[in-house]
């Protein structure tokens, strides 16, 4: 039962007009109070007598009087010269390369790739932010004792002698955005239904490192890459094993063709996972575009 | 039925010469209803009236299209089908690449430490203990590094977490073992009961770790 106030309230509601636009102000001292000049028209305002600062004319920001400015005699250092358009490479060390093997979440009897690395779901990078890979640092080079082949997008001189020095093998390896997609996660791109992407050539610049036998390119030559590896081992001293006699030889020499991004799985196959089978297009055009690289 | 018919029939008829022109130019289309409108069944919804007659030219089109080319369209799917090859031997290389649901189980090194110096949890030394503290999923110690940016200052702090038993116990050895260990005359540490974790303030991460690692942990 509403008191007697209540129902007055409300019956004072009822008669009188609805809220809308043509009758709501403002709260009251919502608004802020208007500035008073108490001086009047006639006095300076708090900005002092005469010259620059009263009449708001002070020389620009690093103006040193007509001498030459410190900030045209000192040389430019850009170090963000261009973020936005550089390709970014997240890192991983080989310190942490080990623990992921000593805690068997790489396996180390297939070839390691991004794929391998990314499905631990220890490590992540974004394609939108223009990461394009791995980039293996030296971190942990001396405990490093795992023997595999391993594909990384960047690395240094001293990390390929790491992983030689243990019988591996190492190779540097470009993929385009697409495929790197394709690689980050597997499972998705493959509920897609969508033909398996080749990988474009490495863009110009890079093109030098991917080609270069110190830095294991994936299209550098097999014989200069194996000379490489014999100057590496004399330049850090250390013995380099034999391949030959190896019991894993087939596992340490396995590459991906410069087009291919799976291993065993070519470009242009699309596969079905409701099914677990894949489909091999026979189209004579198909199969050209899928096996040239531009 | 006859007239309805009758009727329709006209409409389309003067329709159709106007189905070519786009729909913007207004002016025909509007110059054709005036002319027919005794023909229409609803003289208020004209407009929508002619559009109607539109749609019906539209579907008939349609229709007469499809069954000239359908004998053409069967043709086309062969051949789609036909133009691929069915391979289930390399599904395997797919398995291979697809993640694994879950954390793989570990296979028992020999020795310890491992190359990348990881320690396994020690049973007989958590037993002489009060308190626990589990490892997470990836079989590493809950203990983390925080770092708060405020206008006074960086402050750093270091989180236990998972603690089961007795967490003052706990709190107490740690604070003995920070004290000890750095020389400090104070150590700050937040024990929060329900949600079963320590704060330590200060940069003392390896410090905690190496003194759980020394319990079994």
């Amino acid at each position: 039962m509403a008191s007697k106030v209540t129902e007055q309230a409300l019956n004072l509601i009822k008669a009188m007009p609805r809220v809308a636009l043509n009758n709501i102000k403002p709260l009251p001292y919502t608004a802020f109070k208007k500035k008073v000049n108490r001086q009047g028209n006639r006095k300076k305002k708090g900005r002092g007598d005469k010259g620059q600062g009263a009449r708001g004319t002070w020389d620009p920001l690093g103006y040193e009087g007509g001498q030459h400015p410190l900030i045209d005699t000192s040389p430019r250092e850009r170090y963000y010269a261009q973020y936005a358009v550089r390709r970014q490479y997240p890192p991983v060390s080989l310190l942490e390369l080990q623990r992921l093997i000593d805690l068997n979440r790489v396996d180390v009897s297939r070839p390691i790739d991004i794929t391998s690395i990314c499905n631990t779901g220890l490590y992540s990078f974004h394609i939108s932010k223009n990461h394009f890979g791995v980039n293996l640092t030296d971190e942990g080079c001396d405990q490093f004792a795992a023997k595999i082949n391993l594909e990384v997008q960047w690395t240094s001189e001293l990390v390929i002698a790491a992983i030689e020095k243990n019988g591996g093998t190492i190779t540097t390896r470009y993929y385009d955005p697409p495929c790197l997609a394709a690689l980050y996660d597997p499972l998705t791109f493959f509920k897609k239904g969508q033909p398996i992407p080749k990988c474009k050539v490495p863009p110009q610049d890079t093109l030098a490192y991917y080609s270069d036998p110190n830095f294991r390119g994936y299209l550098a030559d097999p014989e200069k890459v194996l000379e490489a590896r014999e100057k590496l081992a004399q330049k850090y001293g250390y013995k380099l094993p034999d391949l030959k006699d190896d019991p894993v030889k087939e596992m340490l020499l396995m590459r991906k063709d410069p087009l291919q991004i799976f291993y065993g799985l070519e470009p242009g196959w699309v596969v079905n996972l409701t099914e677990k089978c894949i489909l091999k297009p026979k189209d004579e055009d198909y199969l050209r575009y899928y096996h040239t690289a531009y | 039925m006859a007239t309805l018919s009758a009727t329709l029939l006209r409409t389309c008829s003067q329709c159709r010469s106007l189905l070519p022109k786009p729909f913007n130019s207004a002016t025909p289309v509007f110059h054709a209803f005036y002319k027919s409108k005794k023909c229409f069944l609803r003289n208020n919804h004209t407009l929508s009236k002619i559009s109607l007659c539109r749609l019906l030219c539209a579907k008939q089109q349609l229709i007469s299209r499809h069954q000239s080319t359908s004998s053409s369209e069967g043709q086309d799917v062969d051949d789609l089908l036909k133009d691929f090859e069915i391979s289930h031997e390399e599904f395997r290389f797919v398995e291979q690449v697809l993640p694994s649901p879950t954390v793989p189980d570990l296979i028992e090194p020999s020795e310890f430490p491992t190359p990348s110096g990881w320690f396994p949890p020690n049973e007989s030394l958590q037993a002489q203990q009060k308190y626990f503290v589990r490892r997470t999923k990836n079989h590493m110690l809950p203990v983390y590094c925080q770092m708060k940016n405020t206008w006074y200052g960086t402050t750093h702090y270091v989180s236990i977490k998972k603690i089961e038993g007795d967490i003052w116990a706990l709190e107490a050895d740690l604070r003995e073992h920070v004290l000890k260990t750095t020389g400090q005359k104070k150590v700050n540490t937040q024990v929060h009961e329900v949600g079963r974790f320590i704060r330590v303030r200060g940069q003392h991460r390896d410090l905690i770790a190496k003194f759980l690692l020394e319990r079994g942990m």
